[in-house]
């Protein structure tokens, strides 16, 4: 051994004279780089100077312009071009306090649109006048910024704008362009050169003195860089050995890596056969011991041990492992065994078992199977050769299994039988998906609906299923059905549009439910109750299936009720539309009694005469309530009762209402509480007639059914947003009303008993009618009440809100005092004598004169020298009724002076429809009998006394 | 603006054709000048656009009838551009024009106060159909060359002052321009307000072109005024305006001197702003509620001139009425002299007889101690509508 050179001296003989050429080469080159980066170090630092100068100058001049520009847009400054008088009390101040850049001797002036000078600041004598003709140009007539450096200092300007215009401009001189530049804090010299050379600043006027002209030959010993910009061209010089001084020191530097990089490799190389030496050795002792050891153990690598190394030892102890792992494999076919579904059992050739896996073992100790039942199985196949389902009986859960078993000879390499291998499968599962085919199938079979199959796969959509009952409606046996085309029920009347949709349907695939016309086998039509839904398989529909019932009879039931429905329908029509007339019958004479009475009433009476006369009006007053809330309640019937919806004073229209019931009250000895919560609002839009009518008809009732202590009443408006909500409650100390009754209160014709309506009166309508009408308003009404204890009604309606602006106008017509017409000449069109007299009784102070239909009315107008202010007509009327007569006016019947007269239209009907008629005939306004004297003196206000200035 | 020039040149068209036609007849005669000298580009181009319809639909009306002393009327149009040095240098220039019968001014008064040296100097007649500063007509040259159909300061702060006190106002601040306009009337508002038991309680001043006024806003909401008195063209009142209503919301009522009538404060201010404030602007002239014959006939060339126009929608119509109402004074006062010599002319503007004009009956329009025609009596307040139109309040 010791005759042979150590690996560490081998290394070191063979390494270092390569080592030593590689760095004199790498050496050479490095040299060669640095003198090669040095060059364009210098340079791009010098490039870097002239470009951080054209930066500076750049940065100043932006910002002093931006600065510029800001002063020139101050409105101080702007408002002196239009404030001369003032402006000297200002502007001069507002220059001094300027101070424009980092320069110091700046000078600055304002100048307007002709280029004069307004103001200025160290300007005289400092600026050369020749710059004037420098900016004029470029700022007063294009208006742009405008900056130019020249031999006498640099100069800036901007325009002044009044709006877009160009009114003026702000110049800005400096005269040392140093002033503008920051230090330049690095050894070469910078400097400015201008047109002809001229040097118009320099870093080291030492150097380069400023004004003399500069060429660039005159410094051979300096490195030169120089840049165009604008008409400006920059220099950046610099002598070379200050220039390359910068990188002398890298020579020395060179030479100490060399040294430094021989000794490192020598030291590298000594460690590296050492390393190597010292782990072969621990290889060689670790080998030696695993010859002594027989367990699998990976022997312990040294640390920091090379791969080569490494790998050697792996593959030795990858050796030692595989002879291990042979012994392992028998293992591995057990598991192979036991992981199988199937039950699995060897047998020799006695029926003894030999081997099993664990399923079989598992099922064997839970369902009890023995060598007896194996020695069955195996007899039973060996003789059949078939297969065998044995069914077993798990009691302790319970539950069952079906296993069918199979037979397998067991041979050895040398093809000999040596016993027998049973092989068991669970098919539980399957044997309960055929019991539930078959309980499904019978099922379908005897069910009471007929049920069919189609296929729609195939054209025609074949039937592939029908059950008996199918057969048995239709006709079809089942023979006679299969294969047929889906439409084999299908006859000429069944409806077309019905079998389209049926179709389109089955196109995409959805369910479907329809009633259709079907034909019998034997062409007997009866109605199919269908019902139609799709088989889907992964998605795709293949099948429909089809339940139908016949429901004929159902058909006609259906039929049967419509009609009567359609009878009910018009019968309640003809109820109404007799209530309408009913009520307009009565309301002619009503109101010719009314009338007569109050006439009667304006004239002379003795006591008893009065005493008669205020029971005859008190009389009629009742009627014509009872006739109103019968003709309102046809009206709500017949759908005909309309919601106004205009703006009106809510806290005068509760003032008025409960001014009324304080007066019944008083009189009844009875207390009124009112409680208003308005939340200050006077006006809002609505239905201001039939909320006095809520109200009324609950305060009338309450004052009717209370003989002692208070009627309350609470209102207030909750605030919805967009509308209010008008909540009422009406509170009574009365009779109340009995617990079975109270949900009957609002029904029609409906009072507690009959013997209140014998007490206290009525129609029994009011409360019906009132439900009704809060209803329609938007709200409702509920009441909570105790025998004796007093009733409680609360009610709601919906009201939008008013602008005021419309309301004030209203407000202002609403409370104009009824002043003294002046005496208006009037046509009164009217065929009942009564209504004549009541209205020329109301008419007393105007001219008025009467004809009996529209026929006489167009008479007298035609031959009457006298000219009308406005025609009063009624409606019906014998020979010509009112909505000819007016059409007849309008067209210029009644000659040119009356087309435009304002005609307005004395209806009894109040029914819905009935303005809309007067308006289409062209009449200009109507009132509705029975009418009273102020109607009369609204509409003559209204329409006679406008006349002039229409 | 490229609108603004388009009607410029409709303007332009219309005038040479209707001279043209004049001249058809009497080719050979020498035409007389008229010039106007108003802001047609910067902040009130819509008041020097009105001024300029006035001019034209007068001219063609004379030229219609003959024109004056047989000669056809011009129109130079000079744009000052509410610049007072561009307006001096405009008259350095007219002063050279030959036949020269008057200058025609515009919106500014302080441009009008800057030109007026000058105009006496060179013996020029200046007819004010805007400017209202007390000074353009009290200007202390004798003999004076300012005639004005306008508002007078000092008469309009008493009818401002008065406007404020019938609304039942006490305490009012005031925001005015920094010119000799804001100047003139702060002397004559703080006189009337005196006189009228009002007390001035904070007085503003806002530069032309500012863009902020808010500070001076919060200050007058500090001072716990009734109302606000605003004197600025319409760039600035509707600076103003828009301050006071970041400030106050709608609530500080404005009275307003009618420099915002003659440019596009409207659209500046814009609507929404506009219907939440409560802002009176003084007037002289609208073509609503009208029963002059001569306002008819105006409003009835100026449709067919311009097209149709609401009563109510024509721009800055006191400057349409105001210039139409002078020329046609000044061709009057020239057939009276019989002579185009400013003297001749200057004394007959002076002894004219009752006349009728588009705006009053004039009775008579001016005399020697009397330059101005429209006092106290002759102006009302107005208020924008919906549409942003000047509408007569009626009290």
């Amino acid at each position: 051994m010791s005759a042979r050179p150590s690996l560490a001296s081998t290394l070191q003989r063979i390494l270092l004279p390569k080592l030593l050429a590689a760095i004199f080469a790498f050496s050479l080159l490095i040299c060669t780089a640095v003198v090669y980066f040095a060059h364009q170090q210098v340079s791009s630092s010098q490039q870097q100077y002239i470009d951080n100068l054209r930066t500076d100058i750049n940065f100043s001049v932006r910002d002093t312009l931006l600065l510029l520009e800001s002063i020139a847009g101050n409105d101080l400054v702007v408002n002196s071009f239009i404030d001369l008088e003032q402006r000297d009390n200002y502007l001069p101040l507002f220059f001094r306090t300027l101070r424009l850049s980092r320069a110091t001797d700046v000078s600055l002036a304002l100048f307007d649109f002709s280029g004069q000078p307004i103001i200025s600041k160290n300007w005289q004598n400092t600026v050369p006048p020749e710059i004037n003709t420098l900016w004029h140009a470029p700022t007063l007539q294009q208006g742009q910024q405008f900056w130019q450096m020249y031999e006498y200092g640099m100069v800036m300007a901007v325009p002044v704008h009044i709006s877009a215009s160009i009114e003026g401009a702000l110049v800005f001189y400096v005269k040392d362009i140093g002033q503008l530049l920051n230090k330049r804090e690095n050894s070469a010299t910078q400097i400015i050169v201008g047109p002809g050379n001229k040097v118009l600043y320099s870093t080291q006027p030492d150097e380069v003195a400023p004004l003399s002209v500069f060429l660039p030959d005159q410094y051979p010993y300096s490195t030169v860089h120089s840049s165009q910009w604008q008409n400006l061209t920059l220099y950046s010089l610099s002598p070379i050995p200050q220039a390359y001084g910068a990188v002398l020191w890298l020579i020395a530097v060179l030479l100490l890596s060399i040294i430094a990089t021989l000794a490192v490799s020598l030291h590298s190389v000594n460690r590296a056969a050492r390393l190597t030496a010292n782990t072969l050795d621990a290889l060689y002792k670790s080998i030696l011991v695993r010859m002594q050891q027989t367990t699998v153990i990976h022997s312990g690598s040294p640390k920091d041990e090379p791969a080569e190394l490494a790998q050697i030892r792996s593959a030795f102890d990858n050796l030692a492992a595989n002879l291990m792992t042979i012994t392992l494999s028998n293992k591995q076919f057990a598991n192979v065994i036991d992981s199988l579904e199937e039950l699995l059992v060897v047998l020799d050739n006695h029926n003894t078992m030999v081997t099993c896996n664990q399923r079989y073992a598992r099922v064997a100790e839970q369902f009890n199977l023995g060598a007896t039942e194996l020695q069955r199985i195996s007899g039973y196949l060996a003789q059949t050769s078939k297969t065998l389902d044995a069914t077993y009986t798990d009691v302790a859960v319970p539950r069952k299994i079906t296993i069918k078993w199979a037979l397998l000879p067991f041979v050895n390499d040398k093809k000999e039988v040596i016993g027998t291998i049973l092989v068991g499968n669970d098919v539980s599962h399957q044997r309960d998906l055929e019991s539930r085919n078959r309980l499904m199938t019978h099922a379908m079979e005897s069910a009471t609906v007929s049920i069919a199959i189609a296929d729609i796969t195939r054209t025609q959509m074949p039937i592939v299923y029908v059950n008996e009952y199918f057969s048995k409606l239709s006709g079809f046996e089942a023979s006679e059905a299969l294969g047929e085309p889906a439409t084999i029920l299908v006859g000429p009347k069944t409806e077309r549009p019905t079998l389209k949709r049926m179709f389109e349907k089955v196109k995409v695939g959805q369910p479907f439910e329809e009633t259709l016309l079907l034909y019998k086998k034997n062409g007997q039509t009866f109605y199919g109750r269908l019902a139609m839904t799709p088989v889907r398989v992964d998605t795709v529909v293949t099948h429909y299936v089809v339940f139908f019932q016949d429901v004929t009879e159902q058909e006609k039931t259906r039929e049967y009720l419509e009609e009567a429905k359609a009878k009910a329908e018009e019968s309640a029509r003809l109820k109404s539309s007799f209530l309408a007339s009913m009520s307009h019958e009565v309301r002619t004479p009503l109101h010719g009694i009314s009338g007569t009475l109050q006439l009667l009433d304006a004239s002379k009476l003795d006591q008893k005469q009065r005493k008669y006369l205020s029971l005859a009006l008190q009389s009629m007053h009742n009627l014509q309530h009872i006739v109103n809330d019968i003709l309102d309640f046809s009206k709500i019937e017949a759908g005909q009762l309309n919601i106004e919806h205009v703006p009106f004073n809510l806290s005068l229209l509760m003032e008025t209402i409960f001014e009324q019931y304080y007066i019944n009250c008083n009189n009844k000895g009875i207390e009124l509480n009112v409680q208003l919560n308005l939340k200050e609002t006077n006006y809002v839009t609505g239905d201001a007639v039939r909320l006095r009518q809520i109200m009324g008809n609950l305060l009338s009732n309450a004052v009717k059914f209370t003989s002692e202590g208070a009627v309350s009443v609470l209102v207030e408006l909750v605030d919805q947003r967009h509308q209010w909500q008008l909540r009422g409650v009406v509170r009574d100390s009365g009779i109340g009303i009995a617990k079975d009754k109270i949900n009957n209160i609002f029904e029609v014709f409906t009072q507690e008993d009959n013997t209140t309506t014998r007490r206290f009166g009525g129609t029994g309508l009011g409360l019906a009618i009132t439900r009704q009408l809060c209803q329609l308003c938007g709200g409702d009404i509920t009441v909570n009440s105790e025998k004796g204890q007093g009733s409680t009604f609360n009610f709601t309606i919906q009201l939008a809100k008013a602008y005021q602006e419309l309301t004030d106008n209203n407000h202002a017509d609403d409370l104009k005092p009824a002043e003294k017409l002046p005496a208006a000449k009037i046509l009164l069109v009217e065929d009942n004598e009564i209504n004549q007299l009541i209205a020329r009784e109301n008419l007393n102070g105007h001219k008025v004169m009467t004809a009996s239909n529209g026929k006489e009315a167009i008479n007298a107008l035609n031959q009457m020298k006298l000219q009308f202010d406005m025609i009063l007509m009624d409606c019906h009327m014998p020979e010509m009724d009112g909505f000819e007569a007016t059409r007849r006016i309008r067209h210029g019947d009644a000659g040119e002076r009356y087309t435009n007269v304002p005609i307005v239209a004395l209806t009894a009907n109040a029914m819905k429809g009935d303005r809309e008629a007067c308006v289409a005939a062209g009449m200009s306004d109507y009132i509705s009998k029975p009418f009273t004297a102020t109607d009369l003196q609204r509409v003559i206000r209204m329409w006679a006394t406008n006349m002039d200035k229409l | 603006m490229v609108v603004r020039v388009r009607t410029l040149n409709c303007i332009l068209l219309f005038i040479l054709l209707f001279v043209g036609t004049a001249f058809a007849t009497e080719p050979d005669e020498e035409p007389l000048f008229i010039a106007i000298d108003a802001d047609f580009s910067t902040v009130a181009v819509e008041g020097g656009n009105a001024i300029a319809r006035g001019v034209a639909l007068a001219v063609a009306r004379i030229n219609q009838e003959g024109g004056v002393l047989g000669r056809p009327l011009r129109i130079i149009h000079k744009d000052h551009r509410g610049n007072p040095a561009r307006g001096v240098a405009n008259i350095r220039q007219l002063a050279q024009t030959k036949d020269l019968l008057a200058i025609v001014g515009g919106i500014h008064t302080p441009v009008a106060i800057a030109e007026l040296p000058l105009l006496h100097k060179h013996n020029l007649l200046y007819l004010g159909p805007w400017a209202a500063g007390t000074a353009v007509v009290d200007n202390n040259f004798e003999p004076g060359n300012v005639f004005r159909i306008s508002i007078r300061d000092s008469e309009a702060a008493s009818v401002l002052i008065k406007h404020a006190k019938a609304r039942g106002f006490k305490r009012v601040a005031l925001a005015l321009e920094r010119t000799g306009w804001g100047r003139s009337n702060l002397e004559s508002i703080k006189n009337a307000a005196q006189a009228n038991d009002i007390s001035v309680e904070k007085v503003t001043w806002i530069n032309w072109q500012q863009k902020d006024f808010d500070d001076a806003a919060i200050s007058i909401d500090a001072a716990g005024v009734d109302a606000v008195i605003m004197v600025a063209n319409a760039p600035e009142g509707a600076v103003v305006s828009k301050a006071l209503h970041r400030t106050m919301g709608g609530k500080m009522p404005v009275i307003s001197h009618w420099g915002i009538a003659s440019g596009n404060f409207v659209t500046t201010v814009g609507p929404k702003i506009l219907s939440e404030l409560d802002i009176s602007v003084i007037q002289t002239f609208s073509f609503l509620y009208q029963n002059n014959p001569a306002a008819a006939r105006l409003y009835k060339d100026y449709q067919a001139a311009y097209g149709k126009a609401a009563p109510d929608a024509v721009p800055a119509v006191v400057g349409v009425a105001h210039a139409y109402d002078l020329v046609l004074l000044l061709a009057q006062a020239v057939k009276q002299a019989d002579s185009i010599q400013i003297a001749d002319i200057r004394q007959a503007m002076e002894n004219l007889p009752k006349t009728q004009g588009t705006v009053k009956v004039y009775h008579p329009a001016f005399t020697r101690k009397r330059h101005d025609a429209l006092w106290a009596d002759d102006y009302f307040m107005a208020r924008f509508n919906a549409n942003g139109n000047l509408i007569p309040i009626m009290r």
